[in-house]
């Protein structure tokens, strides 16, 4: 299952944030504990948390906790412990509970702990809303957790641009995005060539030889003032380029007919898809 | 293209790469974009997380729209007259 947040259980768990209490950097050092069932809870659980936890009866509900990995778990989670602190303004905040399938643990763990019988925040991981088992992130997320969180998203897609783009060996940041805007820049460009060539087919011939990529372009805006309906092939892609309006008079629209530059290319897309890339180094200086 | 920076200003260690440097391409990359929900969005900052999504988006969709337009044109190659046959082969190199 897909946590809805957007945090999976690998991040936590690279977050390293366990369910020691040491690691609960809570001032008053609010414990987790894992009830399995509330009928364990009361029976179980009440005797054995005697001189640590605090609490009024009258005051609690008890609530199972669902564990992180078992997410079908949660038939019996009817009760709700809840205890009233000082923290919980909210009554919002949630710890995770790790998997301590040994009682026992539990008890050496929270008997260590907390053998003072102050009174202890009792936190259980409640999901009153779904059915399911649901991961709230802990308040106790440091900044640098956060921040670890966000670079890890950063370099994820840093990856994922570096293999779409071609090229791409380096890996530092700096390249990648270089590289991607000029492969951007290209992209962008050889797409618009190649709208106007299968738009128009009276390309001036003279703009072929001499300084194609000027040329091109004023060619370029000239099908893109004769087919203004296929302008929907441009502009939804190719984002502000400026169409500068050149005047007719210099070009001229020879008729080449007879002239075959090269032998008929196998007419097949491969080959177009194959020459195409070729596309943008004949237009940058 | 000309529109680049220098590459002498950028690197100036394999360590300094500053986040000035990082945010300034991040500001570039977004304005290749195209902005189709955020007409009048010049805002000084713009999230890079989300820069970044957008450009995966939008580098696929633009070779998506080369392959497509590359068997538009080969098809042209095949059907076409030949002054226009000859001129996309010309062009093509």
């Amino acid at each position: 299952g897909h946590n809805p947040r957007g945090l999976n259980n690998q991040d936590l768990m690279g977050l390293e944030w366990t369910n020691d209490v040491e690691s609960l950097a809570l001032k008053d050092q609010d414990i987790s504990v894992r009830a399995r069932s509330g009928e364990d809870r009361i029976t179980n659980g009440l005797k054995w948390s005697d001189d640590y936890f605090y609490y009024d009866q009258a005051d609690f509900h008890l609530q199972i906790v669902p564990e992180i990995r078992k997410e079908e778990e949660n038939s019996k989670k009817d009760l709700t412990l809840v205890v009233p602190d000082e923290h919980s303004e909210t009554g919002d905040h949630h710890l995770h509970i790790k998997d301590y399938s040994d009682s026992s643990y539990n008890r050496r763990f929270l008997r260590n702990k907390h053998a003072k019988p102050k009174r202890r925040r009792v936190q259980i991981l409640s999901d009153d809303e779904s059915g399911d088992f649901s991961r709230k992130v802990p308040l106790v997320i440091r900044k640098s957790s956060k921040r670890r969180i966000r670079d890890d998203m950063m370099s994820n897609k840093m990856r994922t641009l570096q293999q779409l783009v071609p090229n791409c060996h380096k890996t530092d940041k700096v390249s990648v995005l270089d590289k991607t805007i000029e492969y951007m820049k290209n992209l962008q460009l050889q797409l618009q060539v190649m709208s106007i060539m299968g738009m128009n087919p009276y390309i001036p011939q003279a703009t072929l030889n001499f300084g194609m990529h000027n040329h091109l372009l004023r060619a370029m805006v000239i099908a893109h003032g004769l087919n203004p309906a296929k302008q929907t092939t441009l502009s939804p892609l190719i984002a502000g380029s400026n169409w500068p309006s050149p005047p007719f008079s210099h070009l001229s629209f020879p008729h080449s007919s007879n002239q075959s530059l090269f032998p008929t290319p196998a007419s097949s897309p491969q080959c177009l898809c194959g020459l195409v890339p070729c596309f943008p180094s004949d237009f940058f200086f | 293209m000309s529109s680049r920076r220098s590459r002498s200003s950028r690197q100036t260690g394999t360590s300094m790469i500053s986040e000035d440097q990082i945010n300034d391409l991040v500001l570039q990359l977004h304005r290749l974009l195209p902005e189709l929900g955020n007409n009048n969005r010049r805002s000084g900052k713009v999230s890079a997380s989300k820069v970044l999504q957008e450009t995966c988006t939008y580098i696929r969709n633009l070779n998506k729209e080369v392959d497509d337009l590359s068997e538009r044109l080969s098809q042209l190659l095949e059907s076409t007259d030949s002054a226009q046959a000859a001129l996309i082969r010309s062009l093509l190199m």
